[in-house]
């Protein structure tokens, strides 16, 4: 575990200071919900576009570390849980909820390491707003003791974190996914107050089908909404 | 202004942070159902932590009641109270949170569960799916 922070880091270090001509930052973010919270840290590479430069698409490796109490996870696979699994389609498609079984998951933490990928406009000469979220990835966390509950009966079960994280749109996506709308205000030359809206997409997994109806399941999923403060850097 | 907008955004972010309530010491008696019929009974035993006392199932004007009496077990994080097919509560009934780690205590069954499906009355860790001890009901 040391030694993936470590690489991840010297990683993130190289790839925002790879470039001059880019605007390379790192932006750090607190954010909390409903019994649950998340510490993220990025580098993005960034290129400014357009004439006056107000325009910026970023690429950069994000971490994202979340913990929660007894949270509750639902049915995952978009076969199951949703009209449609079709790409895109998905995100317009019925809530099966008839389908949704519940895993309550006990003490669930997560570190989840992704691409993302971020757009954002300058606006006026200290404003900022954006939009940015994970493309792939990976995810390691505690195994924890959860509640299966299906119709009323309830279970004792343990869950672990889903390995592989992989942006398909909807509730097609799996694994741990971080996403932010943000709006941040240039405090200093180099430095920035972010406010952020996050939406992350986080799963846990049984060690078995635990849920067998309409077809076997082992994959659960937390929508967490989260509003957080972060601070941004700019290296150049 | 930054200070303030510090404050609220600070404040946004820890709202929502409670502290689990814990179960008490000790509470008055509950008072059992006028007229309840015995059921089903079983001694506790201990598992991970030491528990006695005796749990009753008892019937009362069409509703069922579990009662704890001369009950004790060690203080626990997150303690519930569990109807269930076995030691290891694969499936169960949650009666709710235990109400104390001493005295005589009742809890109201809904639904009626099978004791035949369900015949271990459990105290349980949740948060760790610890068994502090258990009762078979017979």
């Amino acid at each position: 575990m040391k030694h993936v922070l470590t690489i991840l880091l010297v990683f993130m270090i190289g790839t925002v200071q790879a470039q001059n001509r880019l605007r390379p930052t790192v932006d750090l973010t607190l954010a909390a919900g409903s019994s649950q919270a998340t510490f993220s840290l990025v580098g993005w590479h960034q290129w400014q576009l357009g004439r006056k430069q107000r325009l910026s698409i970023g690429v950069g490796p994000r971490i994202t570390s979340y913990v929660g109490n007894k949270k509750d996870f639902w049915t995952a696979p978009a076969s199951i849980a949703r009209g449609s699994s079709t790409p895109f389609l998905v995100v317009l498609s019925s809530q099966e909820t008839q389908n949704w079984d519940t895993l309550n998951v006990q003490r669930p933490f997560v570190f989840s390491m992704n691409a993302a990928v971020q757009v954002a406009h300058q606006i006026g000469k200290r404003f900022r707003a954006g939009f940015n979220i994970d493309l792939v990835g990976f995810s390691v966390g505690r195994t924890s003791a959860a509640v299966f509950t299906s119709d009323g009966r309830q279970e004792t079960t343990e869950a672990k974190p889903v390995p592989f994280n992989l942006l398909l749109t909807g509730d097609l996506d799996q694994g741990s996914l971080n996403s932010e709308f943000f709006v941040q205000y240039r405090l200093k030359e180099k430095w920035s107050l972010r406010a952020v809206y996050q939406f992350y997409f986080v799963e846990y997994k049984t060690n078995t089908s635990i849920q067998q109806l309409p077809e076997p399941n082992d994959r659960f999923r937390n929508k967490a909404n989260l509003l957080g403060i972060g601070l941004s850097y700019s290296l150049n | 202004m930054k200070s303030k907008l510090l404050w609220v955004l600070f404040t946004l972010l820890f709202i929502s942070c409670s502290k689990e309530k814990e179960t008490a010491t000790d509470i008055s008696n509950d008072i059992i159902p006028a007229n309840s019929v015995e059921l089903y009974d079983g001694d506790f035993v201990s598992a991970a932590h030491p528990t006695s006392g005796k749990a009753r199932i008892v019937s009362a004007e069409g509703k069922w009641y579990l009662v704890l009496e001369n009950f004790s077990t060690d203080r626990g994080p997150d303690l519930k109270l569990y109807l269930s097919s076995n030691r290891g509560a694969a499936q169960f009934v949650n009666l709710g949170n235990l109400k104390s780690t001493n005295g005589q205590q009742v809890y109201a069954i809904s639904g009626m569960p099978d004791p035949k499906e369900y015949p271990y009355v459990l105290i349980w860790c949740q948060q760790f799916s610890v068994l502090f001890g258990v009762a078979r009901l017979s």
